[in-house]
Formats: structure tokens, sequence, C-alpha cells
């Protein structure tokens, strides 16, 4: 079976400053991922990378079999369609309402039938919980809420891969907890791909079956969550808040 | 020195190719007539009260140095050549620009520079939509509509000022001062300084938009990239203006 997403040899260099060096990783369909590191160490860069908001120094990185680093923007919008974000403050468009927010995706890539925009919006509204915001704006939404619009806006499209840049972080744990089970149903009602970076190891621990722990020099932990946590001295010192220098790899 | 060197040449290439982006932007798509209105209201409607007040008082001002300087040599009557002349040729276009620059020019780069530290910029390319599509070029094209309309209100406010001075305080008949503006003011004249007003209106809003665009860091990213805009943006209709100048009396 071939991955639905690789990453080959790839380094991400910003002027003298290397971020990323040689990744190499394979995630296959309906996995669950969490990216864990340090603050700063470049997580949410391994996220933009993926859906070509950036693009890799060197290396290649295949997305459903089509290679996004060096694509064309025709491309990239193609690979877009098919893997959906939720950015760390939802990123929501101020100006529009959150109907018009989960409907611009559906309007962006064509869809002319009002009706049919219209049932997707109520739809992935209900699946958030939220059915009655649609005429809300964004800064009328609570953070809780602004996350969850956030993600009824990324499903729109109907995603076969979610991206979730730290999802809960800000969240009361109520609100925690609900963004987790969302991300739990999707890839288990869904059989989406769900990418996560946080840094919250007790939701990192309910969304993900397989962590990758990265820091200055590349992975240094990769595999099954309940292996990794058990056999690998970096996720212990990680998930048990001992980390230093030494660990994050700038001394190396 | 070679660091701010290679700096200032990297952003005049960055600005390039955002022109780029937005003459094939253009060429291939158009402009959304929606999004054109909303643009012509924001940046030209609004900015009527701001422009009748400058050039009214601009016009006043302009008639009373003018006499001081002319009643030495017995010529209070030229009041009206002199004012017309400068406003039309060059205070209209530049005095305009310069508080679009202000009003307008620092608009535009804030509410880019948020969009970009808030991540709705990346949002808008994982959704499927272009952001120079959407967010430049209807402010571009709305500003080339625009700016040379505001400039000839700002023309005809101006040399009315300069009358009322004219008329109330320096006894220069009404019929004298229509006169001399008559008998002054060609057609090259009002088209020349339309002409300046279409170059600063581009000039202030890509520049507006491409340091929104490129804002780095938080808050005080945006802070800084809305003073930069307004200040690049006013040096460079300073310098153009006497480019500009140059050609069209050159061209004849």
């Amino acid at each position: 079976m071939n991955p639905q997403i690789k990453f080959e040899n790839v380094s991400l260099v910003f002027g003298k400053h290397t971020i990323h060096h040689k990744l190499n990783f394979e995630i296959n369909s309906a996995e669950g991922i969490v990216f864990l590191g340090p603050s700063g160490i470049g997580k949410t860069m391994i996220l933009k990378l993926m859906i070509g908001l950036i693009q890799p120094s060197s290396g290649k990185i295949w997305i459903e079999g089509e290679e996004i680093g060096s694509a064309t923007e025709t491309i990239k919008q193609k690979i877009r369609s098919q893997v959906g974000m939720l950015f760390q403050g939802a990123a929501l468009f101020d100006s529009l309402t959150v109907f018009e927010n989960i409907a611009f995706s559906l309007r962006q890539r064509g869809e002319k039938d009002e009706a049919k925009i219209s049932n997707i919006v109520e739809s992935c509204l209900e699946v958030i919980g939220l059915p009655e915001v649609p005429l809300k704006y964004p800064p009328q939404l609570s953070g809780g809420q602004k996350k969850r619009v956030g993600l009824a806006r990324a499903l729109a499209s109907s995603p076969k891969i979610m991206l979730f840049d730290e999802p809960t972080t800000g969240l009361d744990p109520t609100a925690t907890r609900m963004i987790d089970e969302l991300i739990i149903r999707l890839r288990h009602e869904m059989g989406m791909t769900c990418i996560s970076v946080t840094h919250d190891i007790a939701s990192a621990r309910r969304i993900a079956d397989r962590w990758i722990l990265i820091n200055a020099n590349g992975i240094v932990a990769d595999g099954p969550v309940s292996e990794v946590i058990s056999d690998n001295q970096y996720i212990q010192k990680f998930v048990s808040g001992n980390w230093d220098d030494e660990m994050t790899g700038l001394k190396v | 020195m070679n660091l701010q060197f290679s700096y200032l040449l990297s952003s005049l290439g960055a600005y390039g190719i955002l022109i780029r982006e937005v003459y094939r932007d253009l060429k291939s798509q158009g402009v959304h007539p929606k999004e054109l209105m909303k643009q012509i209201v924001v940046i030209g409607v609004r900015s009527i009260p701001i422009v009748l007040l400058t050039s009214i008082f601009t016009g006043m001002v302009l008639a009373i140095q003018t006499a001081y300087g002319l009643h030495r040599f017995g010529a209070k009557n030229y009041v009206g050549n002199i004012v017309s002349l400068s406003l039309v040729r060059e205070l209209g276009p530049v005095l305009t620009s310069i508080m679009l620059c202000g009003r307008v020019g620092a608009g535009i780069a804030a509410e880019l520079a948020s969009m970009v530290v808030t991540e709705q910029v990346d949002a808008m390319r994982v959704l499927g939509a272009n952001p120079i599509r959407k967010l430049v070029t209807p402010k571009v094209i709305a500003a080339l509509i625009v700016l040379p309309l505001l400039t000839v209100l700002a023309d005809l406010i101006g040399v009315y000022g300069g009358l009322v001075v004219a008329v109330l305080d320096l006894n220069i008949t009404q019929h004298t001062y229509y006169r001399s503006i008559i008998y002054t003011i060609k057609i090259k004249d009002v088209f020349d300084g339309l002409i300046k007003a279409g170059f600063f209106g581009f000039f202030m809003v890509t520049i507006a938009c491409f340091k929104g665009l490129n804002t780095k860091g938080g808050t005080e990213g945006v802070g800084m990239t809305t003073t930069e805009a307004v200040v690049v943006s006013s040096i460079v209709v300073f310098v153009s203006d006497f480019f500009i100048t140059k050609i069209l009396i050159l061209i004849g």
C-alpha cells in the first residue's frame, strides 16, 4: 500500500537558520498522528509543508501520490482540495458570517448550487454541535466555538486528510474534550487521516495512535504511542517535563 | 550595508512579483464587480470628506500666500492663474495621494498584516482562494479609478477655496479670478494631474498590500508594517512625482 503522505529527506532552511534537516516519514490513510516537540522547533512548519504553504529547501513531499513541494499552484490547489487544516487561532474571516466562512471553500471550488451549499454548511455545523451560530460573526464566538467553526470550515470540502495545529490550546477542559472527540470521530467514522501538532499530552494520548517527536536534529521518536512511551527516552523526558537543551539538540 | 542593499533588492524583486501576479490575475480573471464596488466605496467615497477639507484649505492658503508675494510686484490679479495651475498640475494629485496614503494605505496595510499574523491569508490559500485575487487586485483597480476622480474633486474645491479668499480677502472680482483660470489652465494640465494621480494611487495601494502581505511577527509587526507602508508610499509619491512630471513635460 502506498503511503498517503511521504516526506523524503525534507529540509527547511530560512536564511542561515536550519529549521528541519532531512526529515523522513510516511503516513498511511486513517492514521492518527501527533507531532510533539519543544516550542519553536518547527512543528507547525511540517503541517504547512504538507499543504504547500511553504516550500521545502530540499527533499520531496508526496500527498496522495502528488509531489507538492515543486508543484504548480494549480496542482497545489488540487492537492489542497483533499486536505483540510484547522489553524491555531482558527483563522476565521472576521468580515464573513459563520455560514459564509464555512461556505467559502465550496464557492471557491466552483459550487454554485446554493441549496447544496446550505445543506453542507448545516451538516458541518451539526457535526461540530453548533447549529445555532450560522449568522454570527467570528468576533461574537468564544475561543472554543471559533475552533469548532474552523473545523467545520475545513470539513466542508470533505477532505481525506485533516491537519490540526494546536487544536486545544487555550481551551477549557470541556472544550478540549469536545475537540478531541470530534477528531476521534473524524478518524473512526469518516476514515480521515488526522495529523495534529500539540503540547497537550493528555489530548495527544486520546487522539493519536502514533507519536512523532522532533528536535533540532530531526525525528528522535516515531512509533505507536504505548511503544514510544515505554521505550524512548526522549518521549519519556518530554512527557515528564524533563526536557533540556541537550534533548532539543541545540548543543549537538 | 551589504545586507541592507541585498534586503532592498530582494524587496524590490518581491514587489515586482506581486505586481506581476496582479497583472496576470487581471488578465486571466478580471475583477469581481461586487468586490470592486466595495473597494471604490472604501477607498474613494469614504475619503471624500478628508479630501474636500484638505483641498479647500490648501486652495485658500495658496491664494493668501500667492497674493502676499505677487502684491510686491503689483500682480495680485494673477492669483487665480497660480492657484489653479499649482492645484491642477501639482497639489491636487499630490495632496490627495498623501492624504490617502495615511487614510487608505494605513488601513490596507493594517488589515492585510492582521490577516497574515492571524493566518487568515494562509487559510485563504488552503481553502482554494488566491489571496492576490481576493485582497489585492480589486484594491489596485479601485485606486486607479478613484484617485483621478478624487483629484478632480480636490482641484475644483481647491480652486473654489482660492476664489473665496480672492473675493473676500484680496478684493479680486469673481470675474477676474475665473477669467485668469480659463486663460491659464489647458486640458493637458488637467490630464497630466490625473495621470499622476493614477500612478500615485497604484503605488500607494500596491506598497500597502506588499507591506501588509509580508508582515512578520505578531501585533508589533502589524504596527511596524502600517507605519512603513505610510512612510514608504508617501516617499514614493514625492519621488515619483518628480520623474513623472519631468516625463510628462518632455512628452509635451
